[in-house]
């Protein structure tokens, strides 16, 4: 492998075990206009995606029960059996355990108080791949669930009206995902990685990816873009302002064998 | 003599023809629509506001390939190098550049060198035409026959980078390959095939771990 997509969970990690090559940015022109804070020695940002409780707006109507606005509201017993979250081996999964810790007064270094929550929702049912969810909804077995924008977006592709709800997390309302993109240290390709990564950064694929999957571009002229498309406009949040005040996971003060020790204890038990 | 000189009008219509497009596309490279940043693909002509973002859009690897295109006939100026002349230099050089042989490195690396003593001359426009190949054919000498393998996601986002960036890169002559998986499962294949985890120094909670 020349290449590989980093979630922002795995950064300590991938740089602890020096895995990657430095990039050099010349041969990435359009990295040029990225945030400084994404463009790191060794990888650069390639996505974003904003964490969301995704609804089945019309079937709770129809069942008489108020939209969750919080994560807390996934406890309600009436929601028992229709709740899905991502499992914490998933693309999204630590970030929605930091989620949860940060909805009921954790933090990372103190993910307990997000277990329990998780734990008090009846009869959960876990994802592991995206694609499970948005089968989940089409098939009407759950009303809810918990995944990043991108895959409401593609519910909704598939013909079912879900709505996306960021949560408050203490201070912050929603939650940001960040995905990398870092050479293998080795690589032989370095020329090839880079001509790669320089098209998967031009506006026009970022784009394409917001639409086709509801990503959110790391290209300010692509991301601009995104209002343009009325199911991107209605699933994400595009204002400036409250993208800024959006919640991320300080993954450098997370010890993520501690976080699957504790769901493995709390949860998978 | 009428006759040559209805064969000469017939060339210079046939030229100004052929060239015309060229002042549109020309004056157009040197102004872009107000996209806040993002480049559109359609030629704005006459210019509305003038700037160099798609010059400077043009990455390093086609301006060393417009570079190499150009240097060749470029004819250098010094006179002990007058024998290295290129032999695309002569007067049928066009005529006979398809069959000829690529020129050396060597060759090529002492034009480069003299740059700064050499004139352009006027057989160098017979390059020109090959510029607009000169990315291609630099990304096909350095890329043919070489396979790139990123680790991604796959189902619709393999599909969507494959449509985004595929035709881009099959022009480099290269094979894109994907090894879909979580990035956690890919991350572990990095693992083990550089032996990283020999690197790996647990954390004083997994050793503790380990240790009950």
């Amino acid at each position: 492998m020349d290449a590989f997509e980093i979630l922002g969970a795995q950064v300590p990690q991938v740089n602890a075990l020096n895995l990657l090559t430095e990039l050099d940015y010349s041969e990435l022109p359009n990295a040029a206009v990225l945030d400084p804070a994404q463009r790191l020695p060794n990888m650069v940002a390639i996505w974003t995606t904003q964490e969301m409780i995704i609804v089945n707006g019309p079937k709770l109507a129809e069942q008489g029960i108020p939209m969750p606005a919080r994560l807390q509201d996934l406890a309600n017993p009436r929601l028992r059996g229709r709740v899905m979250i991502p499992d914490i081996s998933s693309g999204g999964g630590l970030e929605a355990v930091g989620a949860f810790a940060l909805a009921a007064g954790g933090n990372e270094a103190n993910i307990d108080p997000g277990l329990l929550l998780i734990r008090s929702i009846q009869d959960l049912r876990l994802w592991k791949a995206g694609g499970e969810l948005v089968m989940a909804f089409r098939s009407g077995d759950i009303w809810v669930g918990v995944a990043h924008a991108g895959w409401a977006v593609r519910t909704v592709y598939a013909g079912v009206p879900v709505t996306s709800v960021p949560a408050p997390l203490g201070t912050h309302v929603g939650l940001i995902k960040e995905g990398f993109m870092g050479v293998v240290r080795g690589s032989r390709q370095l020329a090839l990685t880079a001509f790669y990564i320089n098209a998967y950064l031009d506006a026009a694929t970022q784009n394409l990816m917001a639409v086709r999957t509801g990503t959110v571009p790391v290209h300010p002229a692509a991301r601009a873009a995104l209002s343009e498309t009325a199911v991107l406009r209605e699933q994400m949040m595009l204002d400036p302002v409250r993208v800024a005040n959006m919640a991320r996971i300080d993954f450098s003060k997370v010890d993520i064998a501690t976080w699957n020790d504790r769901w493995n204890r709390v949860i998978a038990r | 003599m009428t006759g040559r000189l209805l064969s000469a009008l017939l060339m210079g219509f046939v030229a100004i023809y052929l060239a015309a497009p060229l002042v549109v596309v020309i004056g157009g490279s040197f102004s872009a629509p107000e996209t806040g940043g993002l480049l559109i693909s359609y030629v704005e002509f006459p210019p509305k506001k003038l700037t160099l973002d798609w010059y400077r859009a043009i990455t390093a690897a086609t301006y060393r390939g417009l570079g190499l295109a150009i240097l060749p006939g470029i004819q250098p100026g010094h006179p002990r190098l007058r024998h290295h002349r290129h032999p695309a230099f002569g007067r049928d050089a066009v005529r006979r550049a398809p069959y000829r042989r690529p020129p050396r490195l060597a060759e090529i690396a002492i034009l480069r060198r003299k740059t700064m003593a050499a004139r352009i001359s006027r057989r160098a426009f017979a390059a020109l035409p090959m510029v607009a190949l000169a990315e291609r054919a630099a990304a096909q000498g350095r890329f043919a026959g070489a396979t790139l393998r990123i680790g991604t996601f796959g189902g619709t986002n393999g599909e969507t980078i494959r449509a985004a960036v595929g035709e881009r890169f099959a022009a480099t002559g290269a094979t894109l390959e994907f090894v879909t998986g979580s990035p956690q499962d890919n991350m572990a294949k990095v693992i083990a095939a550089t032996g990283a985890s020999r690197r790996w120094m647990p954390s004083k909670s997994s050793a503790r771990r380990c240790r009950r």
